[in-house]
């Protein structure tokens, strides 16, 4: 791919101009800062309110800040996400029981996300040029970091009562099991920020002190990725390529019929984008735990397939595209459940979901 | 972002749309961040070359700066050697022609007829340090 270089020595593609870029930019810091909750003067009401939020798909702010900062470096990004970081600091710090509760899954461990991408960045940039980030911005760092752990301690850390398969804390090897994927991977991907923050931090301060909670941390990311590998389905060759395909629930074993898996409800493809929010973190963060350059393009080839091969559906044979994924339209979420998306489906008269090559188009 | 790991995903994605619906879709803002950011995972996943026209013409391979440990690469990300040429004039028209293949990228730089060749120079892309060598990803 040819780049230019713009005014300021950045590089940019050509397909996306640097006067685009500067658009794009502009928009995204137009966004509000992504707090969640509702502010009453009572502290107890807003802490209510924050309980019941829902941070997993994730916080769409948040995610827009990372992006654009990572494609174009821009650092009143940085700005934005430090905004919602020091507000969920200052909340899990005041109300430490609150935020230990709401992190006690990984559907809840996303209220985080801003403290975490803003420390990894933030120690990642001060890794690799050590001129670029102040010595009270790392400081911060380790502070957001501090309240993450505590945060996460009960939840992720201690040897009482480990999984004797997982090697994790039972109540989270059991959480792993039962929840759908969609509503933990980002979760996941949090975790996976914290823990590479952490060893950025451990390189800067050469202390091994987190040590411990590190190895705890890529276990328990670890097992998850085993986990949900387990329950989806590599297939190694439709066409000569990879597909990964896996159930909207953890507890959808699926059957293998005609060489291919079959769930009772295949992830659709509104769901399945929310699942790539969080393998992007995990991607960027931890591939070597099994999200790395192959995985995904077997994720790109599963949705790939599922967005342009059409199928026959239903007693009427009715001809249809499996689904889409969210680019470039907002999927028909309803529509898409009943189609399942995530491999090449038909609608039996049942109404489960089955993969069938014979019915391909 | 997935078409950072399989070429042609947006244009797959828009295959059920007239061209005016589908530049209508990657107009929004959603659209336009996930083709940026698919730009981005590309360069992360080292598979990203530059082709910059300065004094001298120069290829380099990106991200360029240092290694996962943090050392530089021996000659950052450039690939050797800079090629000499007429130049640009601001205002005028080219004609560029770029060949990518597996080991080696070839530049011919025309005047706007296309008769006058003005460079031409294939480099090597397997000159550069081994952490940041294109990944052969198969779609």
């Amino acid at each position: 791919m040819a780049t230019a270089e713009s005014p300021d020595g950045s590089v940019q593609n050509l397909i996306f101009s640097y006067a685009d870029t500067k658009v794009l930019i502009q928009e995204t810091l137009s966004e509000p800062n992504g707090i969640q909750e509702l502010q009453f003067t009572d502290p107890v009401a807003t802490v209510g309110n924050f309980m019941m939020m829902r941070f997993f798909f994730p916080v769409e702010n948040w995610l827009h800040f990372y992006k654009v900062y990572r494609a174009t470096g821009d650092k009143r990004l940085l700005d934005k996400l430090l905004e919602s970081a020091r507000h969920y600091h200052k909340l899990s710090a005041e109300y430490p029981s609150a935020a230990q509760q709401k992190a006690s899954d990984p559907e809840g461990m996303p209220f985080m996300y801003s403290m975490a991408a803003w420390s990894r960045i933030t120690l990642q940039l001060a890794r690799k040029q050590s001129g670029a980030v102040s010595k009270q911005e790392i400081e911060e760092a380790e502070a957001f970091l501090k309240t993450m752990v505590s945060v996460l301690k009960p939840t992720c850390e201690g040897n009482n009562s480990l999984d004797p398969e997982m090697g994790i804390p039972q109540k989270l090897a059991d959480d792993f099991r039962t929840r759908a994927f969609n509503r933990a991977m980002n979760g996941i991907g949090t975790l996976s920020l914290i823990t590479v923050a952490l060893e950025d931090l451990k390189a800067l301060n050469t202390t091994t002190e987190y040590q411990p909670t590190i190895d705890r941390y890529r276990k328990v990311i670890q097992e998850y990725i085993k986990n949900w590998h387990r329950i989806g389905y590599l297939d190694p060759n439709i066409e000569g390529e990879k597909h990964f395909v896996y159930p909207y629930a953890a507890g959808d074993i699926g059957k293998m019929v005609d060489g291919g898996k079959i769930y009772r409800r295949a992830e659709d493809a509104g769901h399945y984008s929310h699942t790539l929010q969080g393998l992007m973190l995990l991607y960027e963060s931890t591939p070597e735990l099994g999200i790395d350059d192959d995985f995904m393009t077997a994720v790109a080839n599963a949705v790939y397939r599922s967005s342009t091969v059409q199928v026959e559906v239903g007693k009427n044979k009715k001809r249809c595209i499996l689904g889409i994924s969210k680019a470039p339209l907002k999927p028909d979420c309803n529509q898409l459940q009943k189609m399942g998306t995530s491999t090449v489906t038909a609608q039996r008269e049942s109404g489960s979901i089955c993969w069938r090559p014979s019915e391909m188009a | 972002m997935l078409e950072a790991f399989r070429d042609g995903m947006i244009d797959g994605l828009c295959i059920t749309l007239n061209p005016e619906r589908k530049a209508a879709a990657n107009s929004t803002f959603d659209q336009r961040l996930e083709t940026l950011y698919s730009h981005y995972l590309k360069a992360l996943r080292k598979d990203l070359l530059s082709l910059s026209f300065r004094e001298n013409i120069r290829c380099n391979r990106y991200p360029l700066m240092r290694d996962e440990k943090l050392e530089s690469y021996p000659t950052g990300g450039l690939i050797e050697p800079m090629v000499v040429y007429p130049g640009v004039t601001t205002g005028e028209t080219y004609q560029v022609l770029v060949d990518k293949k597996a080991d080696s990228i070839r530049l011919r730089l025309y005047d706007e007829s296309g008769e006058n060749l003005q460079a031409d120079h294939t480099w090597d892309t397997r000159q550069t340090a081994e952490g940041i060598r294109p990944r052969q990803i198969k779609t």
